[in-house]
């Protein structure tokens, strides 16, 4: 018993300095996670939470172990302050503190005792448990109508920003062959409009 | 934020070649060199002060603020040169990169250690800057403790080191720390540390002793001098009022060893009179003296300090006992939790409403009050390993039927209870998977005539039936009881069945309630032979095959904190089927209440079976729970790399990046505020946030749902 407890106790310390990461492209690997994590502090493991049941679009999502949980609290401060990409932008990457029910190896929590029991027909909760079967599905659904609403306002605003830099680089372009084959600084001669002078090539 | 490099002091500018600084030379060590040309001392005087070895000092560095280091070696050249070998410490401003988030005092250094450039240094005697006060403050045993005085006289405190070849801070000290005899890196022994002030109390006699001793002493290594005679005793013993800040001198350090604290009586002041005096002892007396007043300091001090830190233990101990009793007796479960194992928690709720069920309230237990839970030894999950539940399985599944075969006799009572209890049975018989087959066979046709009677009985039972359910309640808690006392609840049945012969005679529906096997204990199951002998295939296989074969089910509404082998327990339990079962990880919006496991069969039949079960009838867990079963297909990935929302590239640009992020580790950043990606970058953590506040409101109306319904359930 008394080694479940320090067991217990060993993962739920090892919680405290683990951090969840998600939004991450589908193209980062453990290596991308590390080498980008360790200017924080000292990334002992990443592992990757794999993704059975959601739409494979919704961004990967790792679990990152820490030396301590200072650094994780860093970690998570400095990535909810301030825009970190990780593998290509502009979306963010988003952290928080780990929960023990993300590990898949996470051991059994001691004292728990699980019973259960079938119902027969008689039994008055019967109707009570349909119902709260029923209402279950209706959960499931519900969420998974939510995460699609998610990702279509996701695919919106990455369309949007698409747009956005298309037209802006467009416009840069503009900008630059005008300056480049100096167009821009005779038409500036001629309105009398300073403009820089292109470099030489 | 260079390492320490080789330092290169230039002398004092002070010191001209017509200003003499006052320079003495202390106690010689030895002989050194090629030609035996080099000597080695342990002490000298510079300025006035005096310095020994190991002694801590400042090394003026042009420009900057002076270094830190002890003193290693001390010697003299043929040309007359004075050089001393310094190991650095490390002020934390020097090794800041290095320290990352370490937290450090402000006066706190670390002594370098490992191998490389920094460790330490010959430098010109006359580059020290003055001596230096640094305390080591490690709790190592072997570390003199310093008192609280001392550390906030010192200088510098120091506990941890500084590997230079790592650039690692290192928490224990090694034997050997970069070299340095780790005796040296501790705080020195009181005697020699309050050498210096003794020596002006004793001196007259100091040198008396220091005669007597050196007539004495020279062949003797590190035994103790045991002819020390009596007359040096009460000699001595005098000398042990003067000192008054050694705390070594103690009556009892006299009375335990006599011979042996005498010694380090008279080391003392042997070293006492050696810095700064000419006398030239022997280096054997020396060291004699030193390494016994090592032994005997350590032995001292570890006393002291050991016996602190006991008592500090002690204590400690005890105020956690007394935390935890007090908050024992803070939720009405006093002594007995201490004691019993399982009775705590059913000590705990029969002191609540007599409708919790002992058993199931081990949710509300957490809630109320965490430290009973923990102290309890967690049921049958303590128990080792699974040949005992096997062994155990086997009696009370005998015991089951027979109590059936009794129960079916019986009239009136729980005859639908009844029923569904055979129902279950008989559906464990068709799997035929477990060593009792026999024996349920042999059991069957005993209940098929008792089944028939419970169909025809059952418009009669059903008047009858809502009574015992609601006595159920409140006998239940003393049958757990029972059972609890002995401690392993799978043989409830054993003790109930100690009590059929009575029921038989009468009908006690509450006794029907506990043998019904309706509540499973879920434990550990029996492994099936094959998996004893080779590993199971990773999950994602045998995810895979089953996906493919569809026999694959996705679980519900459990307790998202259930571990996977949880799981295929309660399947194993409920349905008597082997699975592998997997919890689904929470990732950002799984739902916090309800857990979902994605279990595989091997057998399509199995699955079907599981499932029908599970969709018909209702499995409740922990007696808040319907399970939810359905079949599931994984659904399909979209090609090598699916898309990915919000990783934009220009078009243009796209082939030449892939390029580049082909060749590049990792290509990460925050975002500057002066590009467009900025406020790009914002605007998603803008959708980042909004869809977390969608995820949450869903939630907690789920919640609110959730907690309706279940208020609703009769049996809690």
């Amino acid at each position: 018993m008394e080694s479940l407890m320090k067991e217990y106790a060993a993962f739920e310390e090892k919680v405290k300095r683990t951090i969840f990461i998600d939004s991450l492209s589908p193209a980062a690997t453990e290596a991308v996670v590390r080498a980008s994590l360790d200017q924080f502090g000292n990334v002992i493991q990443v592992k990757f939470i794999p993704n059975y049941l959601e739409p494979k679009n919704v961004g990967l999502s790792a679990l990152v172990e820490l030396e301590n949980a200072d650094q994780a609290k860093t970690i998570i401060s400095e990535i909810s302050s301030s825009s970190f990409m990780i593998c290509g932008m502009p979306r963010p990457v988003r952290a928080r503190a780990a929960e023990a029910e993300m590990f898949d190896d996470r051991p059994i929590k001691p004292g728990r005792k699980i019973v259960c029991r079938w119902l027969d027909s008689s039994d008055p909760d019967v109707e009570v448990a349909k119902k709260m079967k029923h209402l279950v599905s209706k959960h499931a659904e519900e969420a998974k109508f939510c995460l699609k609403h998610q990702l279509e306002e996701e695919e919106n605003l990455a369309k949007k920003q698409t747009e956005i830099l298309n037209a802006t680089y467009k416009k840069y372009e503009l900008i630059d062959s005008v300056v480049g084959n100096r167009v821009a600084e005779r038409l500036a001669e001629r309105y009398r409009v300073h403009v820089a002078k292109a470099e030489q090539q | 934020m260079a390492l320490v490099e080789a330092v290169k002091v230039e002398p004092l500018a002070v010191l001209d070649k017509d200003e003499e600084v006052e320079f003495v030379w202390g106690r010689k060590r030895g002989i050194g060199g090629k030609r035996k040309e080099v000597q080695f001392y342990e002490s000298f005087t510079y300025d006035g002060v005096e310095y020994a070895l190991y002694d801590c000092v400042y090394m003026h560095k042009e420009g900057e603020l002076p270094y830190i280091g002890k003193i290693i070696k001390i010697w003299e050249n043929p040309d007359k040169s004075r050089k001393i070998k310094i190991h650095w410490f490390f002020r934390s401003t020097e090794i800041l990169y290095h320290l990352k988030d370490v937290k450090v005092a402000e006066n706190e250094v670390f002594l370098a250690s490992g191998e490389g450039t920094g460790l330490a240094n010959v430098n010109p005697l006359e580059a020290i800057a003055g001596r230096c006060n640094v305390i080591c403050t490690s709790e190592d045993n072997r570390n003199p403790q310093p008192s609280d005085e001392e550390v906030k006289m010192a200088d510098y405190v120091f506990y941890r080191a500084f590997d230079v070849g790592t650039c690692a801070i290192l928490d224990k000290m090694i034997d050997k720390v970069g070299g340095l005899d780790v005796k040296y890196v501790f705080n020195r022994k009181e005697s020699e540390k309050a050498s210096h002030v003794l020596k002006l109390a004793s001196d007259k006699k100091d040198n008396k002793t220091a005669v007597e001793y050196r007539a004495n002493g020279e062949s003797f290594g590190l035994k103790p001098q045991n002819h020390l005679g009596a007359a040096k005793l009460s000699h001595l013993l005098g000398k042990s009022d003067v000192d008054g800040q050694n705390s070594l001198v103690r009556p009892d350090a006299v009375q335990r060893d006599t011979n042996v604290s005498l010694v380090n009586q008279e080391t003392a002041k042997e070293v006492n009179s050696v810095p700064g005096e000419k006398n030239s002892h022997d280096l054997g007396v020396a060291k004699a003296a030193g390494k016994s007043s090592h032994l005997v300091g350590r032995n001292d001090v570890d006393a002291q300090s050991s016996a602190i830190r006991e008592d500090a233990l002690h204590g400690d101990a005890n105020d956690s006992h007394n935390e935890q009793q007090s908050t024992m007796k803070g939720n009405a479960a006093p002594v007995l939790v201490v004691n019993s194992k399982i009775a705590t928690t059913v000590v705990h709720n029969q002191n609540t409403s007599s409708e919790e069920n002992a058993l199931y309230s081990v949710k509300n237990d957490k809630k109320v009050n965490t430290l009973p839970i923990e102290l309890v030894v967690a049921c049958e999950r303590g128990k080792p390993l699974k040949d005992l539940s096997i062994w155990d399985d086997r009696p009370s599944k005998r015991i089951k039927v027979n109590g059936y075969v009794t129960l079916s006799e019986d009239k009136g009572g729980d005859n639908v209870q009844k029923s569904t209890v055979c129902t279950n049975d008989k559906e464990v018989m068709g799997t035929g998977a477990t060593p009792s087959e026999e024996r349920k066979k042999s059991g069957d046709s005993k209940l098929s005539g008792g089944l028939d009677k419970n169909m025809q009985n059952r418009k009669d039972g059903a008047a009858l039936d809502i009574r015992p359910p609601k006595k159920a309640n409140v006998d239940s808690l003393k049958v757990k009881e029972d059972k609890d006392r002995s401690n392993m609840s799978i043989r409830k049945p054993v003790d109930n069945v100690g009590k059929l012969p009575k029921l038989s005679a009468g009908i006690s529906p509450k006794e029907v309630e506990m043998l019904g096997g309706k509540s499973l204990i879920i434990t550990r199951r029996p492994i099936a032979e094959s998996s004893k002998w080779f590993k199971a295939p990773p999950w994602e296989e045998v995810m895979q095959t089953s996906n493919e074969q569809g026999t694959l089910i996705l679980l519900e509404n459990l307790n998202p904190e259930y571990t996977s082998g949880e799981v295929e327990d309660i399947i194993w339990h409920a349905c008597r089927e082997n699975c592998t079962a997997k919890m689904v990880q929470r990732t950002a919006f799984s739902s916090p209440y309800s857990g979902r496991a994605l279990v595989a069969f091997k057998t399509r039949e199995a699955a079907e079976r599981v499932s029908k079960k599970l969709t018909e009838g209702c499995l409740m867990v922990s007696n808040q729970r319907p399970l939810v079963a359905g079949f599931v297909t994984l659904p399909k990935m979209e090609g090598n790399t699916p898309t990915f929302a919000g990783h934009l590239c220009v078009d243009k640009l796209r082939l030449q990046s892939q390029r580049e992020m082909k060749e590049a580790v990792s290509t990460s950043h925050c975002s500057q505020p002066n590009t467009i990606e900025h406020e790009m970058g914002i605007e998603w953590r803008l959708l980042q946030s909004r869809s977390d506040s969608w995820w949450n409101r869903l939630y907690k109306q789920q919640k609110e749902e959730l907690r309706k319904i279940t208020s609703e359930l009769k049996r809690k």
